[in-house]
């Protein structure tokens, strides 16, 4: 247990967090971005559903990738985290609603 | 963990160049093809009614209840022969089939079986020996890594102009980067939106969630809808015989509905001899916008019956598809799209090698990993323009009746890729560079001479006959082997350099 946390500590493990986030949470991050994005460009914007849908899905990729490049800049590992969870979960619960 | 880093950062340049030396090549697939069935010259173009009744009377002979049938005219670079094929339904057990047609005789045109350059433009997104579907995936990986490395590529930069404009070519290790620099910013845009359109192809693979849960999880409704997006129309035979309208009328009738400067590309024929017979044409690409969209004729009339207009949707994502393809660039536009082709390859190699310089201390010996790193580097940038020279002369040296010839073209690319890695194995501790580079030039240099002996369209002939193709390939192979022997000579003159005594007193007291 305690080489676990110590290589978490370590730069390494830093930056394997770093990684896990960026990829892993920012992919569900994205994803529930461009459901979200789908569904009101539909709902609000009055553009046909697959339409609302291809144009998500187009953007998702530009979406992830920013997410990607925005969890290598913040500075702290847990804003990281708690930015990456909570827009995950409120995106997720709005596109259930929607 | 520096270990993955280091070797997670290598693999995706040494995977990247691949994508983008097969990618260039593919901007001249149909050229290669032609290339390496050097039995056809390219067909005279002749009216649309002469080429559809050739193709239409060799489809009814032997194809006649396929459920599909594709025609496609012999007037565009992309197809210099007359060329059918067919389809049948998913569950039937006859086999889908495709022919270059002979309009004379209205037969097969015979060549040599080959892989062509279709099958190197294919491994450019599928890779090769992977099981289907996982080369797709794995170049979806590298695309968006891809992506990312050009954005923070940029970020690292920010004093674009200031970095443009620094080469110092003297300076070892610093020109590689200079060199990386010049490559990356030079052409940028051109990597921006090749990138970002070939993570376009990777949506459905990818990020198929997006489009499934705007539609709450309703796969089936999503795809009928895009399928009518597509004008994909689920036309179903009726099972009742009706004869197919004449080719006179049908091609009158299209060439009535096309633009003027419009030329057909393929025609598709749904449940030909059928009561529920359709006709769809799609024109050649002009631009990256798709001026005129499917149209769609009766199978018994030939009526036009609808031309729908495209959805905003699809066609912002038919111009990044059309862009990333290029189908619709002419001679300069296409030198332009491999050029930009090159630089990014260039971009990709400079940065491996520079990586693996960084890490080099003068005077030092090469660690394991360290020359492990220079080995893939050598096999890879090297190895591949060697492999690919090897997979060109194959289709010429390989028995014409050898079994699955096409098969034996690529094994023998693979494994003159393979040889090219054990050469660089061997030469890693002093001079692996310089030798590699004698070698490409030297089976650069070899095509055009076994293209002479085993063709009649050698460089002599081809050019007393106009043969363009011919003749641009051949001074292609010999400018390259000549850059490559420059490179030799270049490499040699540096290691005498080296060895000479004040060098490695300056070596030493740079140690001290």
């Amino acid at each position: 247990m305690n080489r676990v946390s110590g290589y978490i500590r370590s730069y390494n493990g830093q930056v394997l967090l770093r990684i896990i986030a960026a990829f892993l949470i920012g992919y569900l991050a994205s994803n529930s971005i461009g459901v979200v994005l789908a569904k009101s460009l539909h709902r609000f914007a009055g553009i046909s559903q697959p339409e609302a849908a291809l144009y998500a899905s187009l953007s998702a990729f530009l979406i992830y990738s920013v997410i990607i490049l925005w969890a290598f800049s913040v500075r702290s590992q847990k804003k990281l985290w708690q930015g990456l969870t909570l827009l995950t979960l409120t995106l997720s619960g709005v596109a259930f609603l929607l | 963990m520096i270990w993955l880093h280091t070797w997670a950062g290598l693999v995706f340049c040494w995977l990247l160049y691949f994508m983008f030396v097969t990618g260039t090549l593919g901007y001249l697939d149909s050229e290669l093809d032609s290339w390496m069935k050097p039995e056809l010259s390219a067909a005279e173009e002749v009216s649309l009614e002469t080429d559809l009744n050739a193709a239409i009377t060799y489809l009814q002979a032997h194809a006649a209840d396929a459920e599909r049938w594709f025609i496609s005219p012999a007037n565009h670079r992309d197809n210099p022969q007359l060329r059918v094929s067919w389809r049948y339904p998913r569950d039937s057990e006859k086999n889908n089939g495709r022919e270059l047609i002979n309009r004379g005789t209205g037969e097969e045109l015979h060549h040599r079986e080959t892989a062509g350059g279709q099958t190197l433009y294919r491994m450019h997104y599928r890779l090769h020996y992977l099981p289907s579907g996982w080369g797709f995936r794995l170049v979806g990986i590298f695309t968006l890594a891809m992506f990312i490395a050009l954005l923070t590529g940029v970020v690292a930069h920010r004093k674009l102009f200031k970095d443009f404009f620094s080469f110092r070519p003297q300076k070892g290790k610093a020109a590689w980067l200079d060199m990386h620099n010049l490559s990356s910013i030079a052409s940028l845009p051109f990597q921006l939106m090749i990138t970002y359109s070939g993570l376009i192809f990777a949506i459905s693979t990818w990020m198929p969630f997006v489009g499934v849960a705007a539609y709450d999880f309703d796969v089936k409704s999503l795809r009928a809808d895009l399928n009518e997006m597509r004008g994909r129309s689920s036309i179903k035979a009726a099972g009742e015989n009706a004869d197919l309208v004449g080719m006179d009328i049908l091609s009158q009738n299209i060439e009535a509905s096309i633009n003027d400067d419009a030329l057909v590309r393929f025609i598709e024929i749904k449940n030909p001899n059928d009561r529920n017979a359709k006709i769809f044409v799609n024109t050649h690409l002009s631009g990256p916008v798709q001026e005129q969209n499917k149209l769609q004729f009766d199978g018994r009339s030939g009526k036009l019956e609808s031309s729908k207009e495209q959805s905003g949707a699809l066609q912002t994502r038919n111009v990044f598809i059309n862009l990333h393809e290029g189908l619709f660039a002419g001679p300069a536009l296409r030198l332009l799209y491999i050029l930009s082709g090159l630089l990014g390859t260039l971009m990709v190699a400079t940065g491996a090698i520079y990586y693996a310089q960084k890490r080099k201390r003068p005077a030092q010996a090469l660690s394991k990993q360290q020359m492990l790193v220079d080995i893939v580097n050598g096999g890879t940038i090297i190895g591949l323009p060697i492999s690919i020279c090897v997979f060109m002369m194959s289709n010429r040296l390989l028995a014409i009746d050898l079994d699955q010839r096409a098969d034996w073209e690529v094994h023998s690319m693979f494994l003159a890729w393979l040889a090219s890695f054990v050469l660089a194995a061997y030469w890693v501790k002093d001079t692996m560079w310089k030798k590699l580079s004698l070698v490409l030039s030297i089976t650069l240099f070899s095509v055009p001479i076994v293209n002479f002996f085993s063709t009649n369209r050698g460089l002599g002939q081809s050019s007393w006959q106009n043969d363009t193709l011919f003749v641009a390939t051949d001074i292609v192979m010999l400018s390259m082997a000549a850059i490559s022997l420059l490179l030799w000579g270049i490499l040699s003159k540096k290691e005498q350099r080296q060895q000479s005594p004040i060098r490695s007193t300056n070596a030493h007291s740079a140690v001290a």
